[in-house]
Parts: C-alpha cells; sequence; structure tokens
C-alpha cells in the first residue's frame, strides 16, 4: 500500500489522501515448479515498493506436473512453494478437484493462505475449508474478493466426475448475483474467478459493482487489462510466463483510477531460498519407483507400442486402443526393473486420451489414415489384428486388407466398437468418426503407470499384432 | 463438441486443447499444421493449451 500524496496541498486542505492499492495476480500455474524462483523473486521485488500488497492465485495451481500431482500427497508441493513465497488467497480451478474430495482437503489445509470460492458447497464433514470471500484491510482500505470456479454443462468444475463426488457446485453467475452487497463493504472489490475470459467478460456485464476480474482457466495473455462495463479484467496466460500487477488508486473510499500490467516471469533471476525447495521437490523418489519387471529383453517398438496400446484399453474400458508409432520413443526395452521414468521416455508427451465409439468401417478408415499424419509407420493396437499394404511413399494411405478382434473375429464394418486413443490421433488424422469422443481424465504416461504397477511381471517379447506389406 | 478456427465451425472432441482445435482445423482444410500463436475474439493471444468449451473462437492471427 502506497501513498500517493498528488496533490499535497489539498492534502494540508483536509481532503482524503489517495492510498494507491497493489494487487498480483497469477492464474494456472499447473505446477510448473521450475518456475516458481522466479516468481519468488519477483514478488520480493514487488514487496519491496508495497509491503501490503496481495498476491492472489486464480486456481489451477496444480495438476500438470508428475512431481507435484502423483506424490503420496497429490498437490502439496506446490502449496509448500506458495507458502514459502507468501501468497495471500486464492480460489479453486477445475483442477483442484484432479484427486478427489480427500486430497483437496490435504490440499486446502496445507495452505498457510485461505481458499475463496463462493459457488462450491461443502459439507462440515468433509472439512474442506473454503469461504466464498475474504476482505482483507491495508491501511485502512478494505479490499473484499471473491471466489468463483467455472462449472461445464454437468453442473461440475470440468474434473473428472468421480473427482467431484460429494461436492456441490452453483453457477458463478447466479452466485456471484448473491454477493453484490459486497460492494457496500468493501473499498475495493476483486473477482478472483477460474472462468475463463469469456465468461469473465460476461461476469462482467453483470456485475458492474466489481472494480476488477483477476482471472483464469483460459490461459489468455490480457497485456495492459480489458475494460469491460468498467471492470478491468485480468489473466496472465499460464504456467508463469507472466504475473499480473494491479494497481487501484483510492480516494474516499472509492477507486478512481485503475490500471494493469504483465510482469514477464521468465528470464528473472532465480530466488535461492525458493530454487532449492524445488530442487527437494524433484529429490522426491517419485520417478525411480520401479512399476515391475521386465522379463524378456523387449526388441522391437512395436511390441513396446502394444504394451502401450493394452494399457491404453485398460484404463479407457474399451474394446480397442490404438497407438501411433510415432508415439512410441523407445525402440526397444532390456528385461529387468521398470520405472516410472521409463514410461515417460517410452510416451513423454502428455497427450490426452480420447475414449469414442465408431463403426467398423469408421475404425478401419481411421486406422489407414494414421500413418499420413503421423508420418511413422503403421499404428500398434489392442483388442485387434490387422494386415495391410502400405506404399513406401511416406504420405500413401495405408490399405488395411484384413482386421480381427483379439479372438479372431473379423471387424464388421455395421457394428459399434469402443475405441481409445491419444489427442494427437483425434486432431490430426484425415478420417475422425463421427462422434469426436471425450477426453478421459488421463494422459498415455498415466495409463501405462497404472497398468504396469498392478503386474510384478510382463513379457511383451515378439507380441506382434500388425503385419504390414510395402509396397513399392 | 463444435468450436470455430477462424470462424470456420470445427468438431473436436469434449476436451480438447487451442491446439487439438487448431489441428483439426488445419487438417480439415489441408493446411500445413499450426503451433501457434492462437488468439481469442478479443485479440488476446492464449496458450496452446487452453482448455475449448463449446462454441469458443479462437483464430490463428490477431483478430484484431
Amino acid at each position: 500500500m502506497k501513498k500517493t500524496c498528488f496533490f499535497s496541498l489539498l492534502a494540508l486542505l483536509g481532503t482524503a489522501l489517495a492510498e494507491q492499492v497493489t494487487i498480483l495476480g497469477i492464474n494456472d500455474m499447473h505446477a510448473n515448479i521450475d518456475g516458481m524462483p522466479q516468481l519468488a523473486t519477483c514478488v520480493k521485488q514487488e514487496r519491496l515498493a508495497d509491503p501490503g500488497l496481495l498476491l492472489l492465485a486464480a486456481g489451477d495451481n496444480r495438476t500438470g506436473n508428475p512431481y507435484v500431482d502423483n506424490g503420496n500427497r497429490p498437490g502439496i508441493p506446490m502449496v509448500t512453494l506458495m507458502n514459502h513465497i507468501g501468497f495471500d488467497l486464492s480460489t479453486f480451478g477445475n483442477h483442484e478437484f484432479d484427486s478427489g474430495p480427500a486430497a483437496l482437503r490435504d490440499y486446502v489445509n496445507a495452505a498457510e493462505f485461505e481458499f475463496v470460492c463462493a459457488n462450491i458447497f461443502t459439507t462440515d464433514t468433509q472439512g474442506i475449508n473454503v469461504k466464498p470471500y475474504k476482505i482483507f484491510e491495508r491501511n485502512g482500505v478494505r479490499i473484499g474478493v471473491l471466489g468463483l470456479v467455472q462449472t461445464g454443462d454437468n453442473g461440475l468444475p470440468d474434473a473428472h466426475p468421480d473427482k467431484c463426488q460429494g461436492l456441490q457446485f452453483a453457477s458463478p453467475f447466479d452466485t456471484a448475483a448473491c454477493y453484490k452487497h459486497l460492494r457496500a463493504h468493501c473499498d475495493v472489490l476483486i473477482i478472483l474467478t477460474h472462468l475463463g475470459f469469456e465468461d469473465d467478460i460476461k461476469l462482467a456485464r453483470m456485475f458492474p459493482e466489481a472494480d476488477a476480474i483477476v482471472g483464469g482457466h483460459s490461459h489468455t495473455r490480457v497485456e495492459k487489462g480489458h475494460i469491460e462495463n468498467g471492470v478491468l479484467i485480468t489473466q496472465s496466460e499460464n504456467k508463469l510466463k507472466y504475473l499480473t500487477r494491479l494497481t487501484f488508486d483510492v480516494e474516499d473510499g472509492k477507486v478512481v483510477s485503475k490500471k494493469s500490467e504483465l510482469l514477464p516471469l521468465t528470464g528473472l533471476e532465480s530466488d535461492e531460498a525458493t530454487a532449492e525447495l524445488v530442487e527437494k521437490t524433484k529429490s522426491l523418489p517419485f520417478f525411480k519407483r520401479q512399476l515391475t519387471t521386465v522379463k524378456r529383453n523387449i526388441t522391437r517398438r512395436e511390441s513396446l507400442g502394444c504394451m502401450m496400446a493394452d494399457a491404453l484399453c485398460v484404463r479407457a474400458v474399451t474394446d480397442i486402443a490404438i497407438v501411433n508409432y510415432g508415439g512410441v520413443r523407445l525402440d526397444d526395452f532390456p528385461a529387468g526393473p521398470l520405472t516410472v521414468a521409463d514410461v515417460y521416455r517410452m510416451d513423454p508427451f502428455g497427450n490426452a486420451i480420447i475414449r469414442t465409439t465408431m463403426t467398423g468401417k469408421e475404425l478401419i478408415a481411421l486406422l489407414e489414415s494414421i500413418p499420413g499424419s503421423d508420418h511413422h509407420g503403421a499404428p500398434c493396437v489392442s483388442g485387434m489384428t490387422y494386415k495391410a499394404i502400405k506404399p513406401a511413399a511416406e504420405l500413401k494411405p495405408m490399405r488395411i486388407t484384413e482386421a480381427k478382434l483379439a479372438d479372431g473375429t473379423p471387424i464388421d464394418p455395421a457394428a459399434r466398437y469402443t475405441v481409445a486413443y491419444n489427442s494427437y490421433i483425434a486432431s490430426t488424422t484425415s478420417a475422425p468418426p463421427a462422434n469426436p469422443g471425450i477426453a478421459i481424465d488421463s494422459d498415455g504416461a498415466e495409463c501405462l503407470i497404472r497398468f504396469l504397477e498392478k503386474q510384478k511381471e510382463v513379457d511383451y517379447e515378439g507380441v506382434s499384432r500388425i503385419e504390414v506389406q510395402i509396397q513399392d | 463438441m463444435i468450436v470455430y478456427v477462424n470462424n470456420t465451425t470445427v468438431r473436436i472432441f469434449t476436451g480438447a486443447t487451442a491446439l487439438d482445435a487448431v489441428r483439426r482445423y488445419c487438417t480439415d482444410a489441408g493446411l500445413p499444421l499450426c503451433e501457434g500463436p492462437f488468439y481469442d475474439a478479443w485479440g488476446n493471444q492464449i496458450a496452446t493449451d487452453s482448455p475449448m468449451c463449446d462454441g469458443r473462437h479462437i483464430f490463428t492471427t490477431s483478430p484484431r
């Protein structure tokens, strides 16, 4: 909080002094812990200028980094770093719910800052300590922050519905309308949202009483702040590329001017203490964990692709799964232990897994199209086998001459099958099925980890489900 | 789910990102794959992993 005496003569005459309020907003950090030392440096610099500033997070603090998401306590490494940097408040993003209510309780309780979200309803027994809003006071200026999280068509945030069990949500817009009274109790009123820029525009149109919306979810880079219906809307893209600084001049309990700007974080010097904490997080034995034992040397890439496709089939509960040949990043694997790190070497892409239904005819067309977009070999499969003729020219489509289910039954062009494949195939195939499908709550590596950790030993040497004849 | 890339209707899977939508758009249109930057209808740059929702408009060059 800085006192800006623009007109000292007026002050001497008894007119109220202008107070300057600084808010730092960040969103969608997505567990990018490597960016936290730069954030710490920037926040420290800003606090030198204004020790009373508020540091707010607009949700999706976690999810996006196995060190943070897949440990014994999901999300906690990120909260620990946020505590260290001194966050004042956060709202929930849809990914805060990714590990279910028990993990959310642990995450919220580990935070030394509070969470605000007005459109979530929890019970006392759930122990998730969240308030709809919080009012801070800095040098006599009251700064209210109301929290809101997005909900989708199913009335839940965009997380797996199973992970939101026991939690109830209301529309963020209907909820916001119930909190207009906050205006009377605050000199500066901020809405900390995880709705996306377009819905922040909608919110500003119905809530002109707010001074600013510090938003998230759509990963939008709002360079200088967007004014909609008199409300300043900000967002700082994602993954700690930027921090937004909002400044408000307040006179006689009213905001008389406001602005925002993005502060780049990349390239800043690392804060040493925060960097040490990040290194400590990364020294956790997560990646060294042995998942299974490979019985015999796996000598073919296709065999590894079959293993990856089997993992998708099991995780997505489908008849068939497809992995593009270019999606298999190892050519072979030695007998012995297979660790989490090996899985990420095999599938480093983090592509979402899609589950859909399609006819046998669509399935054949999809498989035939994949080498043309993947620019690698014929796709690996689970739940089926096929024979194909592929012209030597890379871009010419493959032609499937025979396709059978795993039990030997021919694929029926008219029958419908459930099929899983990754988002790269979904987005680049020239023969997409009529039903584009839904992304399941998992990526390829996570499917493989879950698949392998349930098996003491795997033996994929010699496994082959495709027979491709190359034609000149 | 329907989104609009450069004002063209694109059908994508639920849970797709901006990159998925633009890849689908490029493939459908026979264009080389575009990996970004992408923009929203207000000319703000959006990250390639920006989550898509039904009816969202995105652009491969700034609409402003």
